[in-house]
């Protein structure tokens, strides 16, 4: 049960995420840049639990999306399932708790999901390429600001390694 | 050893998460392609997104009623101490009653715009505006329970376009704006009082380019448009009928490599403050 709570805290943020996202990202938007609050949290939350439950983390967070653009939804799910094993991957390569690991999680978290993306419906960057750009470096750059704070606010919440056990060999 | 174990294990969860991408896929365009609403898609967004993105709604105005009115009343009591208590009940019930005004006038407008429309209208309330940075979208409360369906259109309260219906749940559906690159409509120039030049086409696409605006292009590089002049859905296709505004020329440009030209227009529909809209038949 124990074990669990940090991936049902990962699922909650996640729904609450998708929820802000279709609330207040239009109305947070600096120009070409619109930040992303699903991949921000996917990438904090995936990081600080670890491969498997990252990948379904961003399983959940490729749902969530989904069912709001069911125009491209295997693209979605894919691009974040994908992105979400990415940063759970990643664990192992982090010293989690410095500051430079949140911005990093999520950098890698944006591309790899805006990648995929646009690997597998093209038909997005057609029009035109540049302002695709744009929007996604503006995107990963106002993600990355977010990173700290949510990373904060995640571990707040329990998630990741206690203190007891600093190389989260029980994770 | 160990942690060679755990690695193949998270490479088996991530190629069965794949494989599980890969089967609701295959669920949802089945789905789609005969027409009936996708399984997973109408529990995860009615069962939860639907509930979560009204919660927030919820507590968004209450923030705006309250808690943005409240801050407002260390200001009053420093300009006016002996009636802060005055003045902050005052201003508590001015800001229920603006509240209330508000909403009346914009009841009063939506009742005004519903009656006045030949086609019977369905209104309901925008929950998600521009969810995702990839695409232009929104989600409104009505679903195929209400009797929506795919590839209605969607009116503001004015009567402007806003878009299509692009996919429905028991509860809510999802619609494409005219400002997303996926969307065109066939669109034609209207200048009351001044008719156009003979001979000349009125006729173009108009297409969103994602950032806002809306471009309207003509196969003709002698097509009379001019700033200022409305542009209206033309009627041909069978998504949109005629008549429709889509809104004004604020600049125009020539291609005379492509013969074409093409009109930037500003919407009709403030797309960013969308509260509520209208799903025609």
């Amino acid at each position: 049960m124990t074990a669990l709570r940090p991936l049902a805290w990962g699922i909650l943020a996640l729904l609450l995420a998708a929820g802000l996202q279709g609330r207040a990202a239009h109305a947070v938007h600096l120009r070409w840049a619109q930040p992303d609050f699903v991949l921000v949290t996917l990438g904090c939350a995936a990081t600080l639990l670890g491969g498997g439950r990252g990948t379904f983390l961003g399983l959940w967070a490729g749902l969530l999306t989904a069912a709001l653009i069911p125009a491209t939804f295997g693209t979605f799910l894919a691009s974040r399932t994908l992105a979400g094993a990415l940063a759970g991957f990643l664990q192992r390569f982090l010293i989690r708790d410095s500051p430079l690991v949140p911005p990093l999680a999520v950098l890698a978290t944006t591309l790899t999901a805006e990648v995929v993306y646009v690997l597998m419906a093209p038909g997005i960057a057609r029009h035109p390429f540049r302002l695709w750009l744009y929007k996604v470096g503006g995107e990963t750059l106002y993600n990355m600001v977010l990173a700290l704070p949510v990373y904060w606010l995640l571990r707040r919440l329990g998630l990741g390694h206690v203190p007891d056990d600093p190389f989260g060999t029980r994770l | 050893m160990m942690h060679r174990a755990r690695g193949r294990r998270e490479w088996q969860g991530l190629a069965a998460a794949l494989l599980l991408c890969a089967g609701l896929t295959a669920l949802h365009r089945q789905r789609t392609h005969t027409g009936r609403a996708d399984p997973v898609v109408g529990v995860v967004r009615d069962a939860a997104l639907v509930p979560t993105q009204s919660l927030l709604f919820g507590v968004g105005q209450w923030w705006q009623g309250h808690v943005t009115a409240l801050a407002q009343g260390p200001r009053l009591a420093r300009e006016n101490a002996r009636l802060q208590a005055e003045a902050e009940t005052l201003q508590a019930q001015n800001t229920a009653l603006m509240a209330a005004q508000a909403e009346n006038d914009r009841l009063r407008r939506l009742l005004g715009f519903e009656r006045r429309s030949p086609r019977r209208l369905l209104a309901a309330e925008v929950i998600a505006l521009k969810p995702t940075p990839q695409t232009d979208t929104l989600i409104l409360g009505r679903g195929g329970r209400d009797g929506v369906r795919p590839q209605q259109i969607v009116l503001s309260p004015d009567g402007a376009l806003v878009g299509q219906v692009l996919d429905v749940s028991p509860r809510a559906c999802s619609v494409l704006l005219l400002t997303d690159t996926g969307s065109s409509a066939g669109a034609e120039i209207v200048r009351p009082g001044q008719p156009l030049k003979k001979g000349t086409p009125r006729i173009g696409i108009c297409q969103g380019d994602r950032a806002g605006h809306l471009l309207l292009t003509f196969p003709r590089i002698d097509a009379d448009v001019r700033p200022g002049d409305r542009v209206v859905t033309s009627g041909l296709g069978t998504v949109f009928p005629k008549g429709l505004l889509l809104g004004v020329v604020v600049s125009v440009s020539s291609d005379r490599t492509r013969s074409v030209k093409t009109a930037a227009l500003r919407p009709a529909v403030d797309f960013d403050h969308l509260e509520e809209a209208f799903l025609a038949p």
